[in-house]
């Protein structure tokens, strides 16, 4: 049988009286890559927290290689939306990246962590500017640097909430490129409001609107999406423009 | 100039002034980069209940104020975080009851409280030995406390959520952290008094954040510029004979003021150079 990610069973979730989640159900099989598409506010960076366990979910049950989402920590390497700092936060991209590799209260990063940063670092293209600030890189470099702070705890699983957002399309390309080398080794989820964002690298594609309304392979997605966004949509492919993947 | 120094209620002023900037310093470089600020004023004001509390109990008001300060801190970080209501809002709320509970406590003592303008405003040159043994004993705890949590405070302060994904309690780790800024402000009353914390707490940070992008350093440096500018502002209100709390904000507000103009117009050699749009 074949391994299984991430299993989320008759998922609901509400904030503040108001339905967010209702009843997902998904399974995400290892070293596929899922784009999980939908409007903003549609529930996606919802369901990634709750992967992450950083909320629990209302009703339902979520499982991350068969074990609780905070059990599994150690499996899962994140990418959030946006990470708001000061533009002179004291700090510098080694050091922001070693924060992946956090141990436990009173534990220290040891030799083994600052190895895994510099390589993950040279796997990004990122090597030579560990001493930067953070503040002086551009967009694109600083997301870099954030999924190298997410690769650097050796993931089964990467999570990823609008990556492409601050990067320019040349950029994107080649952070497909990389991703697309990343999910020999990995399980990827990848949420997006933008479907232009999303490449032909993705496997399943998930359509999220407070409910799930397709789960399949990206190119029989099309109307899924009509249905999610309400209006027809073509779905494009990245790096071979306008390819239509479904003829209306 | 220097015949002030054979003053012992100068001595202690001095020694006092120390000892607050390096609570203000090393806390204050987290209060500046994690934007805790208005919380940290709300935490400052809360205080004063305290102080009320230890003049109603018959006990020294400072020595009072280490619990409830750190109660009421950690009550402000657990409202912020559970209750719906804007963080704001409940910080201001916090702020002025603590204000109240402070006064309805002195009230309600008898006699009259004679130095309750010395914990409002401050009143350095009175400091008392007891109560700077005790911030001497209040800032090894906070260096202690930075020293075993600053992997936790450093990642929590740029990347919150982050930090809760890769398995840090990050919620108690925020709670430390102001339990930490209260007991600065229990440090810093005695200087500058409740009101005039808050600008210990962010000045000196607030400057030296431009000079380096090492937080370690920048703890260091906001230590070392907290003791030249307390001892500047003490020194001016000695010679003038201004209030010394007050005198000491004014000079640390003339700091910021000449360090940002220095920002403004010199090469970005001198400083960290930021490029306006960068960081997302």
């Amino acid at each position: 049988m074949e391994e299984i990610a991430v299993s989320i069973e008759n998922l609901s979730f509400h904030y503040q009286q108001q339905k967010v989640l209702d009843q997902v159900n998904l399974q995400v099989p290892h070293k596929s890559f899922l784009g999980v598409i939908g409007p903003n506010g549609g529930g996606k960076s919802t369901l990634l927290r709750m992967i992450l366990g950083i909320i629990q979910p209302g009703e339902g049950k979520v499982l991350v290689y068969g074990q609780k989402p905070q059990k599994a920590r150690k499996t899962m390497g994140y990418l959030p939306q946006q990470v708001s700092f000061l533009p002179d936060f004291p700090i510098n991209v080694l050091d922001t990246v070693l924060t992946g590799r956090y141990h436990g209260l009173l534990k220290n990063y040891t030799p083994e962590d600052q190895e895994a940063t510099f390589t993950t670092l040279k796997e990004v293209g990122m090597e030579g500017l560990e001493e930067r600030q953070i503040g002086q890189l551009s967009g694109g470099q600083l997301q870099r640097v954030f999924l190298a702070r997410a690769l650097v705890r050796n993931p089964k699983l990467l999570l990823l909430d609008e990556p492409m957002a601050s990067v320019d399309p040349q950029m994107q390309y080649s952070f497909y490129q990389l991703l697309g080398k990343l999910k020999k080794r990995m399980t990827i989820i990848l949420v997006t409001h933008d479907v232009g964002a999303v490449s032909d690298q993705v496997d399943i594609i998930a359509c999220l609107n407070r409910r799930l309304y397709y789960h399949g392979p990206a190119e029989e997605a099309a109307p899924g999406l009509e249905e999610v966004y309400g209006c027809p949509l073509e779905l494009i492919s990245h790096g071979i423009p306008h390819r239509i993947l479904r003829e209306h | 100039m220097l015949e002030i120094l054979q003053y012992s209620f100068m001595q202690n002023a001095f020694l006092a002034a120390v000892l607050a900037s390096v609570a203000c310093g090393v806390v204050g470089s987290y209060v500046v980069i994690k934007r805790i600020v208005f919380i940290s004023g709300g935490i400052s004001h809360a205080a004063f209940g305290g102080v009320g509390l230890g003049y109603f109990l018959g006990l020294n008001p400072i020595l009072a104020a280490v619990p409830f300060t750190v109660l009421s801190a950690v009550l402000i970080g657990i409202i912020n975080k559970h209750m719906e209501v804007s963080e704001d809002t409940a910080i201001g709320i916090l702020w002025s009851v603590g204000m109240a509970l402070g006064i309805i406590f002195i009230n309600l003592t008898p006699g009259y409280a004679p130095d309750l303008l010395s914990y409002l405003f401050g009143s350095i040159l009175t400091v008392p030995l007891l109560d700077l043994y005790l911030m001497l004993i209040l800032d090894v705890v906070i260096l202690i406390t930075v020293f075993l949590f600053q992997r936790e405070f450093l990642s929590l302060s740029f990347d919150e959520e982050f930090s809760t994904a890769v398995g840090m309690p990050a919620e108690a780790i925020y709670l430390l952290l102001l339990s930490l800024v209260a007991l600065s402000v229990v440090v810093l009353i005695k200087v500058v008094g409740v009101i005039l914390i808050i600008a210990l707490l962010t000045i000196p940070a607030a400057i030296t954040r431009n000079y380096t992008n090492r937080l370690g350093r920048m703890m260091f440096y906001s230590v070392l510029l907290g003791t030249v500018l307390t001892f500047g502002g003490l020194f001016l209100s000695y010679i003038f004979n201004l209030a010394s709390g007050a005198t000491i904000v004014l000079f640390m507000a003339l700091a910021f003021l000449l360090s940002s103009l220095f920002k403004r117009f010199s090469g970005p050699g001198a400083i960290i150079n930021k490029q306006p749009g960068d960081g997302t």
